[in-house]
């Protein structure tokens, strides 16, 4: 099968030229957005925005990247040119480009996040770098940071008092 | 009436109970899950036996669709005394209620022929024929077709007499309303009147660790080093209330939720779920909106609950099960705090009545009624 490659063509254009579409499903919360922010300060645009153009509207219409578009807005990072790609689809199968692009992708298996966050801690990273650069909240990273478990927890509890039922 | 004893904590006093059990019954089987309660009582029974020289059972009945940590932890539990364990792992067929799948509402566990997709191959020491006789078999569910999970048990234990299964049931644990029902009517053993279990046919059903709290649970665990299922740590890690943490079954109308966080815990063990049965996907990504699974709002294509449940009981695809709904139903107030937990039967798939529905006016409109009163 010939895959094409539209990533190959990235354009500049200016930010006013680019709106969103009407029907995108997907909704980034709030501390998520601030984490795609710091990814964009400390990684640079690595993707572009996938668009089609619209004839009638005169303008390029997302398909994916709505919320990197948000951050190259006035009151976030303030981008003036974007970069997109354009893509050559009907309505129909721009939905579903939409799902796919939202929908295919994994998640961090709990234990490995886990490593993860300790072996940047050992690299000399301290908890709050970790916080904005990962978007994890310091209570997260030390529950992260337990390698020993739940149990370790109760270890100076004391056992409770013992009861018993009995006729009235 | 509860009374406390201020002079023996919990863990004393299981010790006394156990012994107890082990003076007065020469059969002792314990039932574990893989969970913490069990694996707590399980130890104690073990320690027990072993300071005896005595055999107790080990008895999990396996729903193949768990947790592999589950199966870790079982393994684990049978191998701390195996001279003094009598390994009770049983790999039958019975029928479990899928609430994710709509089409495939039941999924018959270890199925012949379909070894292929199984969660796992059997381990080869377990137990794979039912242990009672085809023509004693008893307590088939009539919505289910069959043989469920709490058929299994009562069967399983209908083939011993005089034995004290003990479960690790725990009154400030899930359970609270079960906790009083079975202390309604202390038994009789040898003349000592025992509150913290039943009888059960011959046998007696008994909860030693009734009164632990959560903290003593995790407390004796931590003591005695016990391995303990890793789902807690992961619960942990991702922010769950110490006293929520579940290790429950995966696939049932109670624990559904489960699977939400499955790809992060277990990815190995949801790609299996995937293949083995159908409505997993849509579980996941949904069980935690409350539109679907919980059906606490309204989707807002249907202008009432009573209206949704029309659609959701006319598009239900297996007749069968709908003439259950339909006739349970039929039976109920029709308002709309009724048809949302109607609703939630039917989206959860419920056919078996297990989330009961509250049938009784609708409290808004009592509300209402009150206020044009007063207005």
């Amino acid at each position: 099968m010939k895959i094409k490659i539209p990533c190959m063509n990235i354009k500049l254009v200016s930010r006013d030229m680019v709106i969103a579409n009407s029907y995108n499903p997907n909704s980034v919360p709030i501390n998520k957005m601030e984490l795609l922010k710091q990814s964009i300060i400390d990684n640079g645009f690595c993707f572009p925005i996938v668009t089609i153009w619209d004839n009638d509207l005169e303008k390029y219409v997302i398909i994916d990247g709505f919320h990197r578009f948000t951050i190259c807005q006035p009151n976030w990072l303030d981008i003036t040119e974007v970069p997109i790609v354009v893509l050559d689809h009907d309505i129909s199968k721009r939905m579903a480009a939409t799902m796919q692009f939202n929908k295919a992708r994994g998640v961090h298996q709990v234990d490995l996040d886990a490593d993860l966050i300790r072996s940047l801690l050992e690299q000399g990273q301290n908890e709050e770098e970790i916080s904005i650069h990962l978007g994890i909240d310091t209570e997260t990273i030390h529950r992260y940071k337990s390698l020993t478990g739940i149990a370790e927890l109760f270890k100076n509890s004391q056992y409770s008092m013992s009861w018993s039922v009995e006729e009235e | 009436m509860q009374k406390y004893d201020n002079n023996k904590n919990v863990l004393d006093a299981a010790k006394e109970r156990i012994s107890f059990v082990f003076d007065n019954f020469e059969n002792i089987i314990v039932s574990i899950s893989g969970g913490k309660d069990s694996t707590t009582l399980a130890h104690l029974a073990l320690t027990e036996a072993h300071n005896r020289s005595r055999k107790i059972g080990l008895f999990f009945l396996d729903e193949e669709v768990v947790y592999q940590n589950t199966i870790d932890q079982i393994e684990y539990l049978m191998n701390i005394y195996p001279e003094n364990t009598n390994r009770l792992w049983l790999q039958i067929e019975f029928l479990l209620t899928n609430s994710t799948s709509l089409e495939e509402g039941q999924l018959k566990c270890w199925e012949a022929g379909k070894h292929k997709i199984w969660m796992r191959s059997k381990g080869k020491n377990n137990i794979f024929a039912k242990p009672w006789a085809k023509e004693k078999e008893k307590y088939h569910n009539a919505a289910k077709g069959g043989l469920g999970f709490y058929g299994v048990l009562e069967n399983f234990q209908d083939c011993y007499k005089n034995t004290a299964f003990l479960v690790g049931l725990r009154a400030a644990g899930e359970s609270p309303n079960r906790w009083r029902a079975v202390t309604k009517n202390p038994i009789n053993i040898n003349g000592n009147k025992v509150y913290w279990g039943s009888k059960k046919g011959e046998n007696v059903v008994l909860y030693p660790i009734y009164d632990w709290n959560f903290h003593d649970i995790w407390h004796y665990i931590y003591d005695n080093k016990l391995r303990y299922s890793k789902i807690y740590d992961f619960q942990f890690k991702k922010g769950f209330g110490i006293s929520e943490m579940r290790v429950s079954s995966l696939i049932h109308e109670k624990s559904f939720k489960s699977i939400c966080e499955l790809p992060e815990f277990e990815p190995k063990t949801y790609d299996k779920l995937l293949k083995r049965i159908k409505g997993i996907s849509f579980a996941q990504e949904t069980g935690k909106n409350s539109k679907m699974f919980k059906a606490r709002k309204l989707p807002k294509n249907f202008k009432s609950w009573i209206v949704y449940r029309d659609f959701l009981l006319n598009t239900y695809p297996d007749p069968a099960k709908k003439n259950l709904f339909a006739k349970r139903f039929s039976k109920h107030l029709n308002n709309e705090f009724v048809a949302r937990q109607q609703c939630r039967q039917i989206i959860l798939n419920d056919y078996e009545n297990n989330l009961a529905i509250q049938n009784k006016p609708d409290p808004r409109e009592e509300l209402i009624e009150y206020y044009k009163g007063v207005l």
